[in-house]
């Protein structure tokens, strides 16, 4: 089972793309799965239920083939796999361009297809699978143009 | 359009009168026959229920202990002029109004001067509690019909001096003035009338005379002497009230310190004279009371003893006289009254505190007629529980009253000796030496005085209830010491730091929360882009994919020119995923500011609110913990808001999320 870094550590990790390996304390919050059924229970109840996606999420990715956005080197071809979180329209005055935020449970990654101004199932929630190559601009990680997937839900 | 006042303010308007400027602040000061009656009608009032209290508690020893009454007067009617003289002391040093507090302040320290201050608070409070109680009762004597509603009552008497307050000190001086007078005269002809009646070989029989009293206990040795202790504590309450003029210097009219010193003598003077003559009198007439009726022998059985001075008015004037019908009110009435001196002390002290930080910052607030407003309200309220709390029984609240003045008085006057010492330090004029050696042997002597007062009081009261003063002071001087260090640590972080480097943000970010395409959204829309933004985004949250979806078409129909992000809520949530988004925005750079946009429409009238969810109201709760993200309401007042514009300002309802959830 891969490492599985919460969002904080996927966010240094995102203005430092380098630091692939996820900081050690990350482990301390995440969901533990591997200890006593009540502690299970106790510490799914007192997560919120997005963190409990996250965790959801991040199990998903080894069995698809995908890595996780917080081990992804830059200017690399990647796979991966998440959920749109954010999709941004642009206004029909500008530059053609659907725009979205995919996040996979360690980080999150701008996936942007230009020439168009909808792209049917690219809403927000919805689950992908995209690959393309992987580049930081300004500080923000994009993939252009990628190759994208829809999926069913990921989160059951 | 004119503005129409609301219900609301119509009936604040009618209570209160009208607003009064700030520049009329200097002229609300009190001519001297204005500021004994405003001050003193505590003072005076005493002699209403210190005789009483004194007989009350000798009665404990029976028929026999009643001779000792003479000596007890005499300590009280001594201690009394120690006190006045000292504290003219005081006024004459300390004429700005701070009182007590400020003198214990000053050469003690602050944490003697927060002694002092919690110790006045309490007993203001008492003072309100115990007047109106006594009054009440002494009315219940003349018209025993009142008995069953004594609470209530008292509390309708707080709450209509509390007005008189709210309304401003000059006319609430004026109206106590007369009262306070008609007291005085009415006491004066009655001592000499009674005594007019001795000289001339009258026998002045009370209705009580022929009454005896069961002694429970023989009092002999020490235990006679604690009676006697007690007795005299119980009747220093003619004490209280002293203070209330050192706290009201500048209340008088300019010589300040002067005018407020002769008040002083003057209140000395009369209370003293009234107090020897209305014991003498009870004396002379064989007055007999108990502090349980069924002590009393020969008292019709179910009958409750009327209160001693209107025995002693009776058997001068006879029973039916309307001259003992008028002084039965009149005390009434000063007893009444006297809670007012109370109002006039703690307001001031209140605004005093919370201008050091002790005490809330609103105290400070002056109302519309120029009163501190809240420091009234206040008092009012702790009066009115503890009346309720003691079943507006006098001799039960009387046992708590006091000790927090002989606290305030013996914390000051040897804050006084210190002061005197300081100054002596400096000092070579041996004329002014000569005046500072003499104040400060005055101030010795009220020091001593009161400190063996202070103890007496708290030996003899602490099982009868005194406990609770006891317990009470040191936890309201805990909170204003809490209070003062959260200022304090509040004070310390807003200050800016020597080598401040100027906050300018770097960027800044305009986020438009969008719910569906109207009128607020397209003014909102407008506005962020007229701040000139380094980027801007309309911001939806999606519940319903088909809401989304006519959102978008919508805003393709009218070209809007701003990108439209969609955020997923998985959970049908609003608030969270927008914060989250804005936080993912703000963790690129620390200097960047976003800015959120909130288009809301304003309603008219509260019931509307309720048709409308506040989830507007909850975001920017939440948003404001963030930091480095502003929040912008774009109000768009609905037509109903504008015909309310001038009563009142409801919160803006949500216009950009209320149709989602």
């Amino acid at each position: 089972m891969p490492a599985e870094p919460d969002t904080r550590t996927a966010e240094t990790a995102e203005a430092a793309p380098e630091t692939a390996p996820p900081a050690p304390e990350a482990a301390r919050e995440r969901p533990p799965r591997e200890r006593g059924f009540l502690r299970r229970l106790i510490s799914r109840i007192a997560t919120e239920a997005d963190e409990l996606d996250d965790a959801d999420l991040q199990a998903a990715i080894p069995a698809q083939g995908a890595t996780p956005i917080a081990q992804c080197q830059d200017r690399e071809a990647v796979c991966i796999l998440g959920t749109l979180r954010t999709v941004t329209f642009q206004p029909r005055a500008g530059v053609p361009a659907v725009q979205a935020e995919l996040w996979d449970g360690t980080g999150a990654v701008t996936v942007v297809w230009l020439g168009r101004r909808r792209i049917a199932g690219i809403d927000p929630g919805r689950a992908v699978k995209v690959r393309g190559r992987i580049t930081a601009l300004g500080g923000q990680r994009v993939i252009y143009n990628p190759i994208y997937e829809l999926r069913p839900p990921a989160t059951d | 359009m004119p503005s129409v006042p609301s219900l609301m303010g119509m009936t604040k308007r009618v209570l209160v009168g009208r607003p009064m400027r700030s520049e009329l602040l200097g002229e609300a000061t009190l001519p001297k026959k204005i500021a004994l009656p405003v001050f003193a009608s505590d003072a005076l009032s005493s002699v209403a229920y210190a005789t009483e209290e004194i007989l009350l508690v000798l009665s404990a020893g029976g028929l026999a202990m009643f001779h000792y009454t003479w000596y007890l007067a005499a300590g009280v009617a001594l201690l009394m002029l120690v006190v006045v003289a000292s504290y003219r002391q005081n006024v004459h040093a300390y004429p700005s109004g701070g009182g007590d507090y400020e003198v214990a302040t000053t050469n003690l320290g602050p944490k003697a001067g927060l002694t002092v201050a919690s110790a006045l608070m309490v007993d203001y409070t008492l003072t309100v509690a115990v007047s109106t109680a006594a009054g009440v009762a002494n009315l219940a004597s003349a018209v025993p019909a009142l008995n069953g509603h004594l609470v209530l009552i008292c509390v309708v008497i707080i709450a209509v001096i509390t007005l008189m307050n709210l309304r401003g000190v000059r006319e609430s001086g004026t109206a106590f003035a007369i009262p306070t007078y008609c007291f005085i005269a009415a006491v004066a002809i009655m001592i000499i009338w009674g005594f007019a009646q001795i000289v001339t070989g009258h026998h002045l029989v009370s209705e009580s005379a022929h009454y005896t009293i069961k002694d429970t206990t023989n009092y002999t040795g020490l235990a006679l002497g604690f009676l006697l202790l007690r007795a005299f504590a119980s009747g220093c309450t003619a004490l209280t009230g002293v203070e209330a003029i050192s706290n009201g210097v500048p209340a008088f009219k300019a010589p300040k310190s002067k005018n407020a010193a002769t008040t002083l003598a003057l209140l000395g003077a009369i209370a003293v004279s009234m107090f020897a003559g209305v014991t003498a009198l009870a004396l002379a007439s064989h007055v007999h009371t108990a502090e349980e009726a069924s002590q009393l022998v020969g008292l019709p059985s179910g009958a409750t003893p009327r209160t001693v001075i209107a025995q002693v008015a009776r058997s001068v004037f006879g029973g039916s006289s309307p001259l003992f019908y008028l002084l039965q009110f009149f005390t009434a009435l000063i007893l009444v009254l006297a809670a007012n001196t109370a109002f006039n002390g703690f307001p001031v002290l209140a605004s005093i505190l919370s201008r050091d930080g002790y005490m809330p910052r609103q105290l400070r607030n002056r109302g519309d007629r120029l009163s501190y407003s809240n420091g009234i309200l206040l008092l009012s309220a702790m009066a009115i529980l503890l009346v309720i709390a003691f079943q507006a029984s006098p001799t039960r609240l009387i046992q708590l009253y006091i000790i927090g003045v002989f606290v305030s008085f013996v914390c000051s006057q040897s804050g006084m000796i210190r002061h005197w010492n300081r100054l002596l330090r400096t000092e070579t004029d041996p004329a002014a030496r000569g005046r500072m050696k003499r104040s400060r042997v005055i101030n010795s002597v009220g020091a001593g005085f009161t400190g063996v007062v202070l103890v007496i009081v708290l030996a003899t009261k602490f099982m009868k209830g005194a406990w609770i003063v006891v317990v009470a002071m040191p936890i309201i001087w805990l909170v204003m010491r809490a209070i003062q260090r959260h200022y304090q640590s509040v004070a310390v972080e807003l200050e800016p730091p020597e080598n401040l480097r100027p906050f300018k943000p770097h960027s800044n970010h305009a986020i438009v929360l969008v719910s569906k395409l109207h009128l607020p959204t397209l003014r909102a829309l407008g506005y962020a882009k007229a701040t000139r933004p380094d980027s801007i985004q309309a911001v939806t949250v999606e519940i319903d994919p088909d809401e989304v979806q006519a959102l978008r078409d919508q805003w393709d129909a009218h070209d809007i020119p701003v990108p439209l992000t969609v955020i997923a809520s998985p959970y049908r949530d609003i608030t969270r995923p927008v914060v989250e988004f804005v936080k993912r925005m703000r963790t690129e750079n620390p200097d960047d500011i976003v800015t959120v946009y909130l288009p809301e429409y304003v309603l008219g009238h509260w019931w509307e609110q309720l048709l409308h969810n506040q989830s507007a109201l909850r975001l920017k709760g939440r948003l404001l913990y963030q930091r480095g993200v502003v929040v912008a309401s774009v109000p768009y007042q609905l037509r109903s808001a504008a015909s309310q514009q001038a009563v009142h300002h409801p919160p803006a309802a949500s216009a950009p999320l209320q149709e989602t959830r």
